[in-house]
């Protein structure tokens, strides 16, 4: 421990040289944890985000009984048990569909059942007197209320949970006033496997509500029923429960359903209890790990290694210096290990452990800002400890080898004379120096750009791959007087998960423009909101196309042309029986008509979520296929359409958010599509993975690039300012002998402006040079194969065109110019001290050694 | 009195580009224990490697050293340096304090490093006699260099060494305060027992000292 305090007591001393090593190593940290734990925190907080919609308890029993809770309690794999108090329903004498479906439960809840359903205010408070009520969002919007605290309701509400009078429901009118507004939960465990033969409690109220609504309910009951015996109003209990292993296991589930055939007289149907099965799905631990994310650490670790290796190389001679008088006064061997050792912990300690905190914020910022950016979801991040032990170990190894080195140097130093290095020595360390600092402003350059090229390249990845739908659904082509109604793609937008629904439809037709030949075409009918990439020239325009004044013709190729009149014929494609083929398509033409034309000359698959429209396709409104079909004669068969018929709509695009998965939005998708004999095909699977892995490449490449930047610069400063101290005597004396500030100043100024200059040369050839071998090997575009007739240099020459072409002219320039005033500024703040120009520091570095 | 130190046939040669250097040409030496001795001679006759040689600092190519009998150069590294820093004492001509630590720190280090504590009363004794007590928290960069050889030297008394070696310590000082050093040098060798070999240019320093050893192109000439 001697040596320990040694040590502290010498870096106390070096505190400026030291806060640079535990940046470095802070920064290094940090990095690895973050691509670490990124993906993991990802995971965990999709895991938070899903149990934050669908609640996490794992069972419930809905139509309760008193004696369950008992049975609970006895059950030891039952973890948490949250219990409601059913009161009775709110209800609507009108003739409304909503209220027909659904029947909102008014009632209490208590903590544990808050808890484990994860319910949630997004306004005021919980009810606390008997006068009070807090409303989902949905029954507030049903009640024709707007979603505010304050207000007073009146609300219906009824019960026929009556002891001794069957089928009779009783209600009356109540007067709440509203305390709190309830985030919407009733309708997902409806919607999904969670489905419920009970009311939920869509509106809470204090317990002490119900002797209002029962003496109320039964007050009542006494004028209209005419019934000898007592009437008692009874509360249904609701239990949630969490099983304490996470998820319930088939055995548990078993026990579950013995109970309640034994205790229930309802078909076995009946008694199934509700199990969440969004609730005990673990959070992906062990994600797969992809090379990349490898590749980055790798790099983090191998820069951690080159700054950590140049700051000692800074220290270089006043470690030597130190280690010889050491020695000379008599330490051992073991004992400068140990000190070498304690220096070494008293700065990797704060290193790992700010680095962790960091690396940890750093995971928590991009989640908040990036992924879940608008979310309310809190962020869950998730430090894989194992593998961090790991990186830990490779780092500390990485900080002890570049410790060792410097140390195996430094014990070489006779420990006669000055103990320090010779002069030939100090001149060859001036030399490499100067390389040094070349080198770590080419790293610099090159890391800039490295890091924009990559980053665009990622950009334009993840708008490639977001434009394209998640899932296409297409109504059964077998019922073709049907169609998706307004209030299916309601629901299907009100599914957690599901960001965009467009509703389009398409038939066959031929076109003619001008009098010239006919071509077979679809024409595509899209939604208002589906029309944002059509150029409207204004909204007087826009609402002529949705009126179905025009339509729209794709032609990547074509130049802008003015709108141009067009046939429109529609056919009856059917087909015959043919004994010989076995059946043949024939056509029928069923209607003409003109219509006007307008080029569309964007690429449909870059700049919308394509459906399927190709070169010289129509785009049109649903007003115009509407009215098209309209004036085709009744019973005629046209795409999937039978005309005649209600016009609706027989495709969807689903647009899922990053989260659905999570959500087990596309299970229930697919269910809703099984369920009306419909078609879906998925593009989510393959493409949303590809844009969640561009996200996490994107964030790795930021994260390493900024990181590595921000290392390079604080050994570039550090270097420059030794160098300054270096070169301050020979400016003084210099100054001495009568050189003026301005020359002084004009020749620091040139210096660094040549040193920055050639910096972003060398950056830049070095991300050149990288970019051909890149490409080289990786031959996108057969390059390889046509070498021997192009040659190298004509290879090379297409490829650094084609990276400046990708990156763009002015892009180039304002990297370029940006990073050579970037690195003027570091060596001229780094040169202050030259720049004043002063004579009296000639002796300030008298006995400095080297570099 | 008894032969503390002892050296037979030293030899040293340095190899250069332009061929071996020979410092030292078998050098025999006795001295015995609490005199002052003064090695002397040209810029390059020798002085400093024989006392490199002689403290254990930088191994000769040939020859034995002896101190209190014990053979020098048969220890191991670390033993040689637990040896060094209980046994010897250095000052020299650079100073060589560690910049790191302050001024009390460099002062006990050796003790430090051997798991001892200083005589708090032996350390004001020494720091005051140095005149360097008032100087105890500030850090080598921040002295003199008369003060930084007082440093040297208080750090090169208290671990209390039976031998002391000083290359040109009044080097880099001026005249005074180069006499008022070897005045506290001497006295402190005195006072406390300890044989002090000084390799000097300095004729004032070998009229001080009770044997004088010249060299001469790495052969001692003149020993009394």
């Amino acid at each position: 421990m001697r040596t320990a305090f040694l040590a502290l007591s010498g870096l106390l001393h070096r505190r400026r040289e030291c806060l640079l090593v535990v940046t470095v190593l802070t920064l290094s940290f940090s990095s690895i944890v973050l691509s670490l734990s990124l993906l993991g925190s990802m995971s965990h907080t999709n895991t938070e985000y899903r149990l934050n919609a669908y609640g996490q308890w794992n069972g419930a029993l809905v139509d309760g009984k008193e004696e369950d809770s008992e049975w609970l309690s006895e059950r030891e794999w039952i973890g948490e048990v949250g219990e409601a108090r059913l009161f009775g329903n709110i209800m609507k004498l009108s003739d409304d569909s909503a209220w027909a479906q659904n029947s909102f439960g008014l009632g209490s809840v208590d903590e544990g059942y808050r808890r484990l359903g994860r319910l949630r205010l997004s306004e005021g408070r919980w009810p606390e007197s008997s006068d009070e009520i807090a409303v989902e969002e949905r029954v507030l919007e049903v009640l024709g209320c707007e979603p505010v605290c304050g207000q007073v309701i009146e609300v219906l509400v009824g019960s026929n949970r009556l002891s001794g009078v069957p089928e009779i429901q009783l209600f009356d009118r109540f007067t709440f006033t509203v305390c709190g507004v309830i985030r919407d939960y009733t309708g997902l465990w409806e919607i999904t496997n969670n489905a419920m033969d009970r009311s939920l409690i869509s509106a809470v109220v204090a317990p002490s509500a119900w002797d209002r609504i029962q003496g109320t309910l039964l007050e009542q009951t006494a004028l209209v029923v005419d019934y000898p015996g007592e009437i008692r109003i009874e509360q249904i209990p609701q239990y949630l429960f969490t099983a304490k292993e996470g998820s319930l296991t088939p055995t548990q589930k078993n026990e579950i359903g013995q109970y309640l055939a034994s205790t229930r007289l309802l078909g076995v149907e009946d008694l199934a209890p509700s199990y969440n099965t969004m609730s005990g799905l673990e959070p992906v631990s062990d994600v797969y790990v992809p090379t990349e994310t490898d590749s980055y650490r790798v790099l983090i670790l191998a820069v951690t290694l080159l700054a950590v290796m140049c700051v000692y190389i800074l220290q270089l001679p006043r470690q030597v210096h130190n280690y010889a008088v050491f020695r000379g006064i008599g330490a051992s061997g073991r004992q400068l290990v140990s000190l070498i050792f304690w220096e070494m912990v008293l700065l990797c300690v704060p290193g790992a452990l700010i680095g962790t905190g960091a690396g940890a914020l750093a995971v928590w910022a991009v989640l908040r800002a990036w992924i879940y950016s608008g979310s309310d979801v809190r962020i869950q991040v998730y430090i894989p400890w194992r593998d961090l032990t790991i990186a830990a170990f490779f780092w500390i190894s990485t900080v002890l080898a570049a410790r060792a080195a410097v140390f195996a140097a430094a014990a070489r130093i006779p420990l006669t004379g000055r103990l320090r290095l010779s002069g030939a020595r100090s001149r060859q360390a001036g030399k490499w120096r100067n390389c040094l600092i070349l080198g770590l402003g080419c790293a610099a350059v090159t890391t800039a750009v490295y890091t924009v090229h990559k980053g665009l390249n990622l950009h334009y990845g993840i708008e490639t791959f977001s434009n394209i739908e998640d899932y296409q659904i297409f109504y059964n082509t077998n019922d073709l007087d049907g169609a998706f109604r307004s209030d299916d793609l309601e629901l299907l937008r009100s599914i957690p998960g599901v960001e965009q629904v467009d509703g389009y439809n398409i038939i066959p037709v031929k076109v003619s423009l001008d009098g010239g030949e006919e071509r077979s075409v679809w024409l595509t009918a899209v939604e208002e909101e589906y029309c944002t990439f059509l150029p409207f020239a204004d909204e007087a325009d826009e609402s002529a196309f949705h009126s179905g004044n025009f339509v729209f013709m794709v032609d990547s190729e074509q130049e802008e042309q003015e709108e141009q009149e067009a046939v429109l014929s529609v056919y009856e494609t059917y087909e015959t029986a043919d004994n010989m083929a076995g059946g043949h398509l024939t056509n029928t033409l069923l209607y003409c008509t003109p219509c006007a034309v307008r080029y569309l000359t964007v690429n449909m698959r870059s700049s919308s979520r394509g459906v399927g429209i190709a070169d010289g396709d129509l785009i049109c409104s649903h007003a115009f296929l509407e009215r098209l079909l309209g004036s085709i004669e009744p019973g005629k068969r046209v795409g999937d359409f039978m005309t005649g018929m209600a016009y609706g709509i027989k495709n969807l695009n689903l647009e899922f958010t990053d989260q659905a998965e999570d959500l087990s939005a596309p299970d229930y998708v697919a269910q809703w599509v099984k369920e009306r004999n419909s078609f879906i095909n998925d593009f989510a699977m393959s493409y949303h993975e590809v844009v969640r892995g561009y996200q996490r490449r994107l964030i790795m490449t930021y994260a390493a690039g900024g990181c590595v930047l921000l290392m390079v610069w604080l050994l570039l400063t550090s270097v420059l300012s030794l160098e300054t101290r270096q070169e301050t005597r020979r400016y003084t004396l210099l100054r001495i002998l009568g050189m003026n500030r301005r020359s002084l100043q004009k020749s620091v100024a040139g210096a660094a402006l040549t040193r920055s200059f050639w910096s972003a040369l060398g950056g830049w050839t070095v991300f050149l040079i990288y970019d051909v071998i890149w490409t080289f090997r990786t031959d996108p575009e057969g390059k390889f194969a046509e070498l021997s007739e192009y040659g190298w240099l004509r290879y090379v020459w297409h490829d650094v065109k084609l990276t400046f072409a990708f990156l763009g002219s002015a892009r180039c320039a304002v990297l370029t110019a940006g990073c050579i005033a970037a690195l003027l500024v570091t060596i001229l703040l780094s040169k202050q001290k030259l720049l004043k120009g002063g004579m009296n520091n000639v002796g300030d570095i008298a006995g400095e050694g080297i570099m | 009195m008894s032969v503390i130190l002892q050296a037979r046939g030293l030899c040293k040669v340095y190899r250069t580009s332009s061929g071996d250097v020979r410092a030292l040409k078998g050098v025999d030496l006795d001295l015995e224990e609490g005199v002052f001795c003064a090695v002397t001679g040209r810029s390059g006759s020798g002085k400093s490697t024989l006392l490199h040689a002689l403290s254990g600092l930088d191994r000769p190519t040939e020859g034995r050293v002896t101190v209190d009998g014990a053979d020098l150069y048969s220890y191991s590294d670390d033993r040689m340096a637990a040896f060094r820093r209980r046994t010897m004492g250095f000052v020299f001509q650079q100073y060589n304090l560690l910049e790191d630590y302050n001024v009390k720190a460099n002062i006990c280090m050796p003790l430090k490093l051997d798991g001892k504590k200083p005589d708090e009363a032996f350390f004001e004794e020494i720091t005051q006699t140095l005149g360097i007590q008032g100087k105890l928290r500030k850090y080598p960069g921040e002295l003199s260099g008369g003060e930084q050889q007082r440093v040297a030297i208080a750090r090169c008394v208290l671990a209390k060494p039976k031998l002391i070696f000083a290359d040109e310590p009044t080097g880099n000082l001026d005249r005074r305060t180069g006499e008022e050093t070897m005045t506290l040098l001497t006295s402190c060798a005195t006072k406390y027992g300890q044989t002090l070999i000084v390799v000097t240019h300095n004729p004032e320093i070998v009229k001080m000292a009770d044997a004088v050893i010249r060299i001469e192109d790495g052969i001692v000439v003149q020993g009394e």
